[in-house]
C-alpha cells in the first residue's frame, strides 16, 4: 500500500489519454538519472515505480509475443512440452513449434553419451514433428511387457521357403539388411515390400564360381565408427558391412577359404531428406583368411579398424576371440601373412568391439554352470598378438578389465530380450509363430523388433512405440 | 549520457555504456550518432525501464554477449538461473511478464534469457491445469479436440 501512496497523479489515467495530457502540457520532464551517478531527481524515488502496473500492460503470459512464448517452451523438458499441449489452442501451437523442438533436441545431444539420436533425416530438413518423435522415443520410459498387437508387417516367401539366416535392422527401422549364403547382400524396404522381388542386390556374391559351391555367409555391422567421424551429422549417413562368406572345401585336406570383404555403405536421401534406398559408397578392404568359423551360430563383430571373431578349438565349440586389422589384411591371401591378437580360453557367444581397444566377450554355457559370463578385455595391452594360429592353447591366460558372472538373459545383447520373463513379447493372432528368441534384431531408434522365427520362414516386425504395454 | 522517453512521458538519463546492453538502443546510437533528442520508447512504461536499468547496471562493465548466436547452439540451457538474478527476478507475473516484453522490444539477450528461464521454471513439472490456474488461462478446447489431444498424447503418457 506504500507505493499507492507514492503514485503521481499522472498514474491510474488510461494510457491513451495520458500521454495526449502530457503533450498538451508539454513534456513534464522528470529526469531520472541512473543510479550510477549517484545524483538522483528527489522529486522521482525509485519506489514510485515498485510494483506499479497499468490497465493495459500484458496481465497474462500469452500477451507475450509467439517467438517468446517459444522461448520459454525450448527451456521445457520434454514431457513439460507435451503437458504445455492440453493447455490450451495457443500453447498447442507452440508445442508442436519446430523451434521448441530442435532447441529441446540439440541441448539434449549435447548432455547426453553416447550420442543416441538418428534423426530421420538431414538436421535442416528434420521438421517439428521429426524432430519431436526423435526426442521423445528416447527419453520415454522403457516399457517392460509389451503385447505386441501393433505387428508392422510379415515378411515370408512363397516361392522361397527359407529367409535368409543374416538379418539387420539398419537404424530408423526401414531398411532390412539380408546376407544370402551365397555371400551377397541385399536389402528389403519395409515401407514397400508389395514388389516381386523384396530383395534389392547390394553386393554381388564374392565367389565367381560355375560349380555350385558350398558356402556360408555372416555379417557385421558398425553404425558407430562412421558416425564418430562426422559428428555433426545426427542422421544416418553412412555405416560400415563386413561380409565373411566362407567356401566349405569337400575334398578332404582342402582348407576353407573365407572372403572378407569391408564395405562403407550408405543410406541415400532424396532433396525432400526422404530416405530413397541403400547403396555402396566404397570397398573398404578386401582378404581372404583359412576361417573354417564363419557360422550363423559364432559371433562377428566390426568396429573402426577391427574385426573380431570366435574361432574353435578340435570339439567344434569356440575358444578363443582373434582381432584383426583389417587394414593390415587388407590385400593379403592368408591372413597367416598378419598378426591377430587372442583373447585365448574363453568361449565367445557374443562379440562386441567397445571403444578405446575394449572388447565384451560372453560366454557360452558350460556344463555345471548357470547363466553367462561377461567379460570386459583391452585387448592392446593384454591380448596376445600371434601370427600363428592360437585357437586352442588351454594354458594361456589373460586378465580382464571386469567379468560379471551368472548373468541371464537371451541369446543377444539388447536392451530387450525375448526369455527374460520380465520383459516380454506377445505376438497376438500368430499363432505357429515360434521363436525361441535366438533371431531378434533390436532397433532403439524406431524401437521397432524384427523378430525371425526359429525355422527362418517368417519374420515379424514389430513397432513398440505402437504397442499396449501391460 | 543518452535520453531515454517512456511510454507514460517519463524522461530518464542514462549512461551510454549502461543501456548499451540493449542492442537495440546500441544500434541505434551507432546509426544516429550523438544527439540530444531523446529515444521513445513507446512499448516501456517508467516503472519498468526502472526494473530494466537496474538490471543494465548491475551487469555494466560485464562484456555484451555476441550477437546472432542461435540461441540453441549455446551451452548451458540448464534452468539454473544466478542467485542475482532469482532475485531480480522475485516480482509478480505482471512485472516478469513486463520485464521479459521490455527485453525483448529493447534486445537485451541475458534479461530476455533469465526472464524465460524464470516463467519456464515455473512451469515445469506441472499439470495441465496447474498452468491454467497458475497463469490464468482459459480451456479453449472444445470437447472433441480434447478427446483428439488425449488420444495422441496417450502413448507417451502411459510410459
Amino acid at each position: 500500500m506504500a507505493s499507492a501512496s507514492f503514485a503521481p497523479v499522472r498514474r491510474g489515467v488510461p494510457g491513451s489519454c495520458l500521454s495526449s495530457c502530457s503533450f498538451l502540457l508539454g513534456f513534464d520532464y522528470r529526469v531520472f538519472l541512473a543510479r550510477h551517478t549517484m545524483t538522483r531527481d528527489p522529486d522521482a524515488p525509485i519506489s514510485v515505480h515498485k510494483g506499479e502496473t497499468e490497465a493495459n500492460g500484458p496481465g497474462s503470459l500469452l500477451d507475450l509475443p509467439t517467438e517468446v512464448l517459444i522461448v520459454i517452451a525450448g527451456n521445457l523438458e520434454w514431457n513439460d512440452v507435451l503437458r504445455l499441449r492440453k493447455v490450451n489452442r495457443d500453447f498447442r501451437k507452440i508445442s508442436q513449434s519446430r523451434d521448441v523442438w530442435r532447441t529441446i533436441y540439440l541441448r539434449y545431444l549435447g548432455t547426453r553419451i553416447p550420442r543416441p539420436y538418428f534423426l530421420p533425416k538431414p538436421l535442416h530438413i528434420c521438421g517439428a514433428d521429426d524432430l519431436e518423435k526423435a526426442v521423445v522415443d528416447w527419453e520415454a520410459e522403457w516399457p517392460k511387457v509389451i503385447r505386441a498387437k501393433s505387428t508392422v508387417l510379415e515378411f515370408s516367401l512363397p516361392g522361397m521357403p527359407q529367409l535368409p539366416s543374416e538379418v539387420d535392422l539398419v537404424p530408423g527401422g526401414r531398411w532390412i539388411l539380408w546376407g544370402h549364403s551365397d555371400g551377397s547382400v541385399s536389402y528389403s524396404d519395409l515401407e514397400n515390400t508389395s514388389g516381386n522381388n523384396p530383395f534389392n542386390l547390394l553386393i554381388s556374391p564374392p565367389f565367381d564360381n560355375e560349380e555350385p559351391l558350398i558356402t556360408e555367409v555372416r555379417l557385421a555391422v558398425d553404425y558407430a565408427t562412421e558416425q564418430e567421424e562426422t559428428p555433426d551429422n545426427h542422421h544416418l549417413g553412412c555405416f560400415r558391412l563386413a561380409v565373411a562368406t566362407c567356401r566349405r572345401e569337400s575334398l578332404p585336406g582342402e582348407r576353407d577359404t573365407t572372403q572378407v570383404d569391408i564395405w562403407c555403405l550408405e543410406v541415400m536421401y532424396d532433396h525432400n531428406g526422404q530416405t530413397v534406398g541403400l547403396g555402396v559408397k566404397a570397398r573398404l578392404a578386401t582378404f581372404q583368411a583359412h576361417w573354417p568359423e564363419v557360422r550363423s551360430d559364432r559371433p562377428l563383430a566390426l568396429r573402426g579398424n577391427f574385426l573380431t571373431y570366435g574361432a574353435v578349438h578340435s570339439l567344434g565349440l569356440p575358444a578363443v576371440a582373434v582381432i584383426v586389422d583389417w587394414t593390415e589384411a587388407n590385400g593379403k591371401m592368408n591372413t597367416g601373412e598378419i598378426e591377430q591378437i587372442y583373447i585365448p580360453n574363453c568361449r565367445p557367444m557374443i562379440l562386441r568391439l567397445l571403444p578405446g581397444s575394449r572388447i565384451l566377450v560372453v560366454h557360452e554355457q558350460t556344463w555345471g554352470t548357470i547363466g553367462r559370463k561377461l567379460m570386459v578385455y583391452d585387448w592392446a595391452r593384454k591380448g596376445i598378438r600371434s601370427t600363428a594360429r592360437l585357437v586352442a592353447e588351454p594354458h594361456l591366460h589373460i586378465e580382464s578389465l571386469w567379468q560379471a558372472e551368472t548373468v541371464f538373459f537371451g541369446n543377444d545383447i539388447s536392451v530387450l530380450s525375448l526369455d527374460d520373463p520380465n520383459e516380454s513379447i506377445e505376438f497376438e493372432g500368430k499363432e505357429g509363430f515360434r521363436t525361441l528368441g535366438s533371431r531378434t534384431f533390436f532397433d532403439e531408434v524406431s524401437r521397432r523388433v524384427v523378430v525371425l522365427d526359429d525355422y527362418n520362414t517368417r519374420l515379424v516386425v514389430v513397432d513398440l512405440l505402437a504397442s499396449t504395454v501391460v | 549520457m543518452v535520453l531515454l522517453l517512456t511510454s507514460d512521458n517519463e524522461m530518464f538519463s542514462v549512461a551510454e555504456d549502461v543501456i548499451k546492453r540493449s542492442a537495440y538502443i546500441k544500434n541505434m546510437l551507432e546509426d544516429v550518432g550523438e544527439s540530444d533528442l531523446p529515444i521513445p520508447l513507446p512499448n516501456v512504461e517508467s516503472n519498468v525501464l526502472v526494473k530494466i536499468l537496474e538490471y543494465c547496471e548491475h551487469y555494466r562493465g560485464e562484456p555484451l554477449p555476441a550477437s546472432d548466436v542461435d540461441p540453441a547452439e549455446i551451452g548451458d540451457r540448464s534452468l539454473d538461473i544466478a542467485d542475482w538474478d532469482q532475485k531480480y527476478m522475485a516480482v509478480d507475473q505482471e512485472m516478469l511478464f513486463e520485464i521479459i516484453l521490455a527485453a525483448n522490444y529493447l534486445d537485451i539477450k541475458s534479461l530476455l534469457d533469465v526472464g524465460c528461464k524464470t516463467v519456464a521454471k515455473m512451469m515445469k513439472g506441472k499439470s495441465s491445469e496447474e498452468i491454467r490456474t497458475l497463469f490464468n488461462i482459459a480451456n479453449d478446447f472444445t470437447p472433441e479436440e480434447e478427446a483428439q489431444i488425449r488420444k495422441e498424447n496417450a502413448w507417451a503418457e502411459c510410459r
